[in-house]
């Protein structure tokens, strides 16, 4: 038999409640509030541009940039330029993210790889590419070959160094577990490490998907006709700045695009995190 | 006391601040310049102290890039531009946020500039003179560039089209002596000083000078509208110039042979002012001294010239020509 | 088959860890070993697993596995050690991935371990989504999926709150029942040690030596009455007065860098 205490409210004095104080500090960002705030701009911006409080020399209008988008668009230039960049942009970062898994494993797994590896990395790493790009063309030429050793050198580090970090972030725990079942060696990698190592993998795709961006402009620099890269680099040189945003604004679209393709990714793929 | 104190100092404030406000009255000027041999003449008035003698007190910005000097002019960060026209130069222009108001270097039959340079196999291969240019693969740094330009007036000499060349910017120097040497490009634009050091390697062959080819005006001085209404300042600034134009083409480039100024004691003192500003040694500049005007004059019809091209290129915004970007009050024509 | 612990020693650098460790268990029993935090437990078991070379001496196995054994010797970890990324089906399956069995045959051994550990339901969900308890049945099936001999069970509970703690007690009571799978139970737990084990290993403070073997004799169905309890009890107490003075030394203890 058990005791019953009692439970309810005493009713015989009055009661204040305890003040809430743990507000704050859950930054939550909101979807919509992203659009709202850029469409904001855009719009204060263009009043700005159409009232002649800026010069539009300076800083063209909202306006006067989506007019040179459509007129690129209309004139078929704007898809020869898009396609030029994807395919160098798309190529040299397949190529750069293969060598950079490649060595960031070897890097994580082998001790030898790991000492000369690292060592290398750092030497090499933060050599501005665009210092580099007279080598290149003494080497490569200036066909397509500079242009996509430019994109896929910068993400080759960038993704080599994210993936042997993710590597070495795996939890030993896990890599014991799978040697206590006499796993060998290619089953761990593929299935403990390879995983364990995809987030900051996927993360690091993030970056060099930016880099890859960043560095089509420079790859076009090589004697490209073509080319959003190529594009805004004219237009920075003709002093057309409606048309150098217009490139601008290209590229954006392009990094919002890989954004969201990541994302997407990383909802399908570490959906057990 | 504290108070007589306080009026002494204020006093004495007063005192300075009218000081400085005459300090003020000797015209302030800062003009943009690249650190070429092509701003000669700026360079000397500012070390022999022509400015200063017309009351000007003028301060010099170096800047690395043609470009930025006509951007920093209509920016008002600068007051005066001295460097070549470019496509950029011109669209500003063409917008009416900068007027030319005098000549400064140009391209002239015996004063090495821009060459035409080819690459040891296309030379051996027969191109052997800038008429073979038609047909090749050729590099300028940019388009729209003095580089593309020289090609354009080539082109039409030779009655061959420019569209037959194909034009591949590589957007810096080394990058184009770079595609050369590598053998990767029939040829380059590219100027005295690039070329030499790339000739004396064996990386390159001489084909000719731009200016023996097709003399133009190259460089120009320019200003931003608002500084036009200060018309002392202008018609000062450009009289201390001429005085330099002057003297520079007297003293040295009347004095070149083969495009090589002789060092003696009177060309000495003007070479050691170029070599300080230019940071090259004097051995250096006698090789890469731009012709200029010795009255600071501009060949307009050139000018228009320039603008026609650029606009038929589709690299100039269409519906202006040189008048609408001279400074008629100020410019001598040729 | 036997597992042996043949005059093992252990250092970590100059550290001296395990100082001629010596004893056996046969096939079948349950062996725990307690002392002081910090002497050796978890670097005996991995010795003893095989996942830790000794300084000097060797672990050793007499006699032959069970035939349908695939992993003779297999550890339940404190943490857990489940792959994030797997169901809760996955996880089990992952030791078996790479034996030569039959899709067929692999089936089955997951959902024998599956059902006995109560978790055919949960097949499908993933280690996060999981109680703490639930977490460790994972552990506890993916090593019954391997037909173990001995199970090496480093505090296998010591992650868990004392409910959830009394509840896979109870698991482990059953699962160790019929005498056919041996165990070394490593634990601070002294109750949980008198529970489970057949002897219990006491170890002194680091360097670990054996400072004495207790036999437990009484069956693990008996341990449960009531009647049990206070013989249990009065083993506890027998085995805390042999640590208590060393625990104080122990947890004392400067750590060195
Ligand atoms: N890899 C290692 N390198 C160096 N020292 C270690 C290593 N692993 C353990 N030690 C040290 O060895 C000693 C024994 O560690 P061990 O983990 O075996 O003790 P334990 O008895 O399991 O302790 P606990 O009761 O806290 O679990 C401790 O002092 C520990 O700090
Ligand atoms: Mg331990």
């Amino acid at each position: 038999m058990l005791d019953r205490a009692a439970s309810e409210i005493a009713q015989d004095a009055a009661t204040r409640p305890v003040r809430f104080r743990g507000a704050g500090f859950v930054p939550a960002s909101s979807r919509l509030g992203g659009w709202i705030a850029l469409a904001l701009v855009i719009a204060l911006w263009q009043a700005a541009g159409s009232a002649g409080l800026v010069n539009p020399l300076f800083l063209p209008a909202p306006l006067a940039i989506a007019r040179a988008i459509y007129q690129l668009a209309i004139s078929g230039a704007l898809w020869q330029h898009v396609s030029a960049s994807l395919l160098r942009i798309g190529v040299g970062w397949v190529l750069g993210t293969a060598a950079g898994v490649a060595v960031g494993f070897a890097i994580g797994l082998s001790r030898l790889a790991r000492s000369v590896g690292i060592t290398f990395i750092s030497a090499l790493f933060p050599i501005p590419k665009i210092a580099l790009l007279p080598l290149l063309i003494l080497w490569l030429g200036i066909g397509e070959e500079p242009k996509i050793a430019t994109i896929a050198l910068g993400v080759f580090f960038s993704t080599a160094i994210s993936v042997y970090s993710g590597v070495d972030a795996v939890p030993r725990n896990l890599i014991r577990m799978a040697q206590s079942f006499n796993v060998p060696f290619a089953t761990i990698v593929r299935k403990v490490i390879w995983p364990g190592a995809l987030p900051a993998i996927l993360a690091g795709f993030r970056i060099t998907a930016s880099v890859a961006l960043l560095l089509v402009v420079s790859a076009e620099m090589i004697g490209a006709q073509y080319g959003i890269g190529a594009f805004v680099l004219q237009a920075g040189n003709l002093m057309q700045t409606d048309q150098l945003l217009a490139g601008v604004v290209i590229l954006s679209v392009f990094g919002l695009a890989v954004g969201k393709v990541i994302g997407w990714l990383e909802v399908k793929l570490l959906h057990w995190r | 006391m504290i108070r007589i104190a306080r009026l002494a100092v204020a006093g004495l404030l007063t005192i300075m601040a009218m000081g400085a406000t005459r300090a003020e009255d000797a015209l302030k000027a800062r003009i943009g310049v690249l650190r070429l041999s092509s701003s000669a003449p700026v360079f000397i008035a500012q070390d022999k102290g022509y400015f200063r003698e017309a009351g000007l007190d003028v301060e010099l910005k170096f800047f690395d890039a043609a470009q930025p000097i006509a951007v920093a002019t209509t920016a008002g960060d600068i007051d005066f531009g001295v460097t070549a026209f470019t496509a950029g130069l011109y669209n500003l222009a063409g917008k009416g946020v900068l007027k030319v108001i005098g000549g400064m270097s140009r391209e002239k039959a015996g004063y090495p500039l821009i060459g035409y340079f080819a690459s040891n196999n296309a030379y051996a291969a027969g191109l052997k003179t800038p008429k073979d240019l038609a047909g090749k693969r050729v590099v300028v740094t940019q388009v729209g560039s003095s580089f593309h330009y020289s090609l354009g007036l080539l082109a039409d000499k030779y009655g061959f089209k420019l569209s037959e060349v194909k034009i591949i910017p590589l957007q810096s120097l080394s990058n184009a002596a770079a595609a050369l040497k590598g053998e990767t490009v029939d040829a380059a634009l590219l100027p005295v000083s690039t070329a030499r050091k790339l000739m004396d390697e064996g990386g390159a062959k001489f084909l000719g000078w731009v200016g023996d080819e097709t003399p133009w005006q190259l460089g120009a001085v320019f200003a931003a509208p608002k500084t036009l209404t200060n018309k002392v300042l202008v018609t000062k600034v450009l009289a201390a110039l001429a005085k330099a134009d002057r003297e520079y083409h007297d003293v040295i480039l009347a004095a070149m042979k083969d495009g090589i100024a002789p060092i003696n004691e009177k060309t000495r003192p003007l070479l050691e002012i170029i070599a300080k500003y230019t940071n090259l040694p004097v051995e250096q500049v006698v090789g890469n001294c731009a012709y200029i005007d010795p009255d600071g004059k501009l060949d307009v019809k050139n000018v228009d010239n320039q603008i026609k091209w650029l606009q038929e290129q589709g690299f100039a915004d269409k519906g202006f020509d040189a008048n609408a970007i001279i400074a008629r009050d100020f410019v001598k024509a040729d | 088959m036997d597992l042996i612990a043949n005059h093992i020693s252990h250092r970590f650098g100059d550290l001296a860890v395990l100082d001629d460790v010596s004893f056996t268990v046969s096939a079948g029993e349950v062996v725990a070993i307690v002392g002081p935090s910090g002497c050796g437990k978890s670097t005996l078991l991995s010795i003893l697993g095989g996942l830790l070379q000794p300084t000097s001496g060797a672990p050793e196995l007499r006699g032959t596995p069970p035939a349908d054994s695939l992993n003779p010797l297999t550890f339940v970890f404190q943490d857990f050690a489940l792959l994030p990324w797997a169901s809760v089906e996955e996880n089990v399956e992952f030791p078996l991935l790479h034996a030569q069995l039959s899709a067929a045959q692999r089936r089955a051994l997951v959902e024998d371990a599956l059902r006995r550990t109560g978790l055919t339901d949960f097949r499908n969900t993933y280690p996060k989504q999981l109680s703490g308890g639930m977490r460790q049945r994972v552990g506890i099936s993916r090593a019954l999926a391997v037909r173990p001999a001995i199970l090496l069970m480093d505090e296998p509970l010591s992650a868990l709150d004392s409910q959830t703690r009394e509840l896979l007690m109870e698991d482990f009571v059953r699962l160790l029942a019929d005498g056919g799978m041996g165990a070394v139970y490593v634990t601070h737990n002294l109750e949980e040690a008198a529970r489970l084990a057949d002897r219990i290993v006491v170890l002194s403070r680091r360097p670990g030596r054996i400072r004495e073997v207790v036999a437990v004799s009484m069956t693990r169905a008996e341990r449960g009455d009531i009647a049990a309890r206070e013989k249990l009890l009065a083993l506890q107490n027998q085995i805390w007065s042999l640590i208590r003075t060393e625990a104080i030394d122990a947890e004392r203890e400067v750590q060195h860098a």
